[in-house]
Order: structure tokens, then C-alpha cells, then sequence
């Protein structure tokens, strides 16, 4: 079982993406703990570790093309390695949806990258739904719900 | 550096109390060889005669394309030419481009440029644009690449290798690619952006990868908005029947 405190994703001109917090931080915190941890991956070498101790907490990031994941997890209960596969599975899902993902359809679509993460991890960041499959159905019924909203409003 | 390069205010910032970055601004080191390709390769300008402004280069992605002018310029000693850069006399250029993307080589004893690229951090990087050095060629020890690397990233600037191929496992695109994924993700001014709709790019489920949904609710957006528009006559029902049928072709 693993429970992510938060989620961050930043470009490798060090511009967070996305984030998505877990647990309470205040918003000096959480710009602190972005800034900081944006600068302190990207310094790092393709072949270093993937998990770095972070404050009071465990840091696990993987890079996919120009985008860094990084996740903050607890020091002593969470699973590192399945963090990175939290990780992985996300982006396999947002690669399925837009086919072959680039930081281009997140910056352009980000509420469906926010989307997928919800199918992905629930409120309190352990995860929820571990199929693909099962994630990209559960988005589709939304887009299908939110077209024919929109047609709805039009025609009406 | 003899730069030449001025600001053309009549189209940038005429009218409006905020200056647009639509310009982008490239500059090669004397000793790169390949400044043609590069620039066509990127932008797909040529290099007439050591043209030093293309205007209205159109910038297209999937998403938006922009209009944008392209500034080249060279400089056969970085240093002197980071000083010109950075003086206040060039506050009205570095107020109005987009990003700059600094082409020169790395060979052996890089101190100078070290020092040059520094000062060029602290006075010519911001978060308003991007910043890239493209190296076309790093031929230095591994611990002086990642020194060039962590003295970069902290003012924001990418350093992109010019080389062929990548990294499978990562997914991650380089050199003139990466370049245009930096010029792509540069966040422009949404009144420089047109933007367009990718078609069956994203799986939309039960739209289908060949209905163009989105061009169909745009349609019908703008039908009904010039519908309401219309004085109730004879003129209203005609355009409510024509875009009926216009419509109904689609489905």
C-alpha cells in the first residue's frame, strides 16, 4: 500500500505542469516544496537514484520525455517502488488517451490530465484503480457525459 | 557585436500598454558551420545573405500556431557579446522576445563561456521567456558538463545537445526536436495565439475517430449565437434552415 502526500509535474525548464497535494500543506509550503524539489531533480543525473529523502519525507520521481513525476511519500510506510509504478501507470494511461502524450496535451488539456489522476489516486493519494482499461472507460463516460451536456445547451 | 537588431514598435507595442513577445531571437557562434540548416531546420527560414530579421514566421503546432519574428544574430567572442546584451541600452529588446537560443560549440577549457553564460543568467533570464543553448558540440569531461548543466539550470536555462537519435527508454527528443519542443511549450501571449483544433488526436470514446465532433459543436456554438443575434423574420428561419442542412450533413 502506498500513500502519496502529493503529486508534482514539472517541465525541464523547471515549470510545474501540474500538482496535485494529498495532504495539508499551506501555500507557502507547497510553493516552497515545488520550487525547491523542481530545482533539486533537475539537477540530477540520468543515472542517479530514482528516490531521495526530501524534509520529514521520501521523494520518488521518474522522468518521461521533458516532463519530471515526482511524488513525496511517507519516509516509513510507503512502498518506493510501487510509487513508480503509480507513476508509470498514470502516464500509460494519459499516453493511451492522447495518444503518445507530450507536455503540449497536458499544458493544452490539463483538466483531463487531472481527470486521469483522479481515476488514478482518490483523495487521501493511495491509489484506486490500477487498469488501464478501467481508468480510460471511466474517463470516456465523462467526455461522452460532457459532449452531450454541451449539445444539450446548444441545441436547447 | 554588431548587432543591428532594433525593435519594430510599430507592430509590438502600438496600442497596447504591455509589450508582446513575439519575437525570438537565435544567435550562432562564429564557428558554428551549420548556421543554414539550423535556422531552416527550426525555423524553416533561410538564411539569405546573413538576413538578420525574419518577420511572420508562422509557429504551428497541433494546438495554436503563432506569428512570430525571428531576430538572428552572431558573435565570434560570447563574452563581448553577453556584455552588449546585457546592457540597458537592449532593456527594449529583452522586454519584447518570446525566448533567445544561444548556437555555439563546447570544446576543451570552457571557462570563458562559463563565465559569459553566468552573466548572461543574471541579467537576460526570466520567467516571461525561454532560454535554451543549443551545443553543438560537447566535447568536455563529464563533471564539467554537469557543472555547465547546474550553473544553467539555476537561471533557467536548458542545455540541449545537438545530436542524433534519443533515448528510447525516456521517451525524450534532442537536439533541433528538442529545441521546438522548448519554442512549442513557450508560454505566448493569448492574444498572439490562434488557436486550432487538433482532429482525432485525443480518443474522445463514443465520438468516434472520424466524426469531427468539435467542428460540429463550434458550428452550432456560432449558428446559435448569430440566430439569437437576428431579428425574428423571414431572413432568421432561411439561416436556421440553411445551417440545418449544413448540419445535417455532418451526421
Amino acid at each position: 500500500m502506498t500513500q502519496i502526500k502529493y503529486m508534482l509535474l514539472v517541465s525541464r525548464q523547471g515549470k510545474v505542469r501540474l500538482m496535485r497535494w494529498y495532504s495539508a500543506y499551506d501555500s507557502k509550503e507547497r510553493s516552497k516544496i515545488s520550487r525547491e524539489l523542481a530545482t533539486m531533480v533537475l539537477a540530477r543525473k540520468a543515472k542517479m537514484c530514482n528516490i531521495l529523502e526530501y524534509q520529514d519525507h521520501k521523494v520518488v520521481y521518474k522522468r518521461y520525455a521533458s516532463l519530471y513525476f515526482i511524488c513525496g511519500i511517507s519516509s516509513d510506510s510507503d512502498n518506493e517502488l510501487l510509487t513508480l509504478e503509480v507513476i508509470h501507470r498514470y502516464v500509460e494511461a494519459m499516453d493511451s488517451y492522447f495518444n503518445n502524450v507530450c507536455e503540449l496535451d497536458i499544458i493544452f488539456n490539463f483538466t483531463k490530465a487531472y481527470e486521469i489522476l483522479n481515476e488514478v489516486l482518490v483523495c487521501d493519494g493511495s491509489m484506486t484503480e490500477t487498469s488501464k482499461q478501467a481508468i480510460l472507460r471511466s474517463v470516456m463516460t465523462m467526455d461522452s457525459l460532457e459532449t452531450s451536456d454541451n449539445l444539450d445547451q446548444v441545441l436547447s | 557585436m554588431a548587432t543591428g537588431l532594433y525593435v519594430d514598435e510599430s507592430r509590438s507595442t502600438k496600442g497596447w500598454s504591455e509589450k508582446l513577445r513575439d519575437k525570438v531571437l537565435i544567435v550562432f557562434s562564429d564557428k558554428v558551420a551549420n548556421r543554414e540548416e539550423i535556422l531552416f531546420e527550426v525555423f524553416g527560414v533561410e538564411d539569405n545573405a546573413g538576413k538578420q530579421i525574419h518577420r511572420d514566421v508562422v509557429w504551428t503546432t497541433k494546438y495554436y500556431n503563432v506569428t512570430l519574428d525571428v531576430y538572428v544574430d552572431s558573435f565570434s567572442s560570447l563574452k563581448d557579446w553577453t556584455r552588449e546584451f546585457c546592457d540597458p541600452d537592449l532593456d527594449e529588446l529583452r522586454e519584447v522576445i518570446a525566448g533567445w537560443i544561444i548556437v555555439l560549440p563546447f570544446n576543451g577549457n570552457i571557462d570563458e563561456e562559463t563565465k559569459a553564460l553566468t552573466q548572461l543568467k543574471s541579467c537576460a533570464t526570466s520567467k516571461d521567456f525561454f532560454t535554451a543553448i543549443l551545443a553543438t558540440e560537447l566535447n568536455v569531461s563529464e563533471n564539467t558538463r554537469a557543472f555547465l548543466e547546474y550553473e544553467l539550470l539555476e537561471g533557467a536555462i536548458e542545455l540541449v545537445q545537438d545530436e542524433v537519435g534519443s533515448d528510447s527508454e525516456l521517451g525524450e527528443v534532442s537536439g533541433l526536436d528538442r529545441v521546438k519542443e522548448i519554442i512549442d511549450t513557450c508560454e505566448w501571449h493569448p492574444r498572439l495565439l490562434r488557436t486550432t483544433h487538433p482532429k482525432s488526436e485525443i480518443n474522445v470514446g463514443s465520438a468516434g475517430a472520424d466524426t469531427p465532433l468539435i467542428q460540429i459543436m463550434g458550428r452550432l456554438r456560432e449558428a446559435r449565437t448569430k440566430y439569437m443575434a437576428m431579428d425574428p423574420g423571414l431572413s432568421r428561419e432561411e439561416f436556421a434552415s440553411e445551417m440545418a442542412r449544413e448540419l445535417s450533413r455532418f451526421l
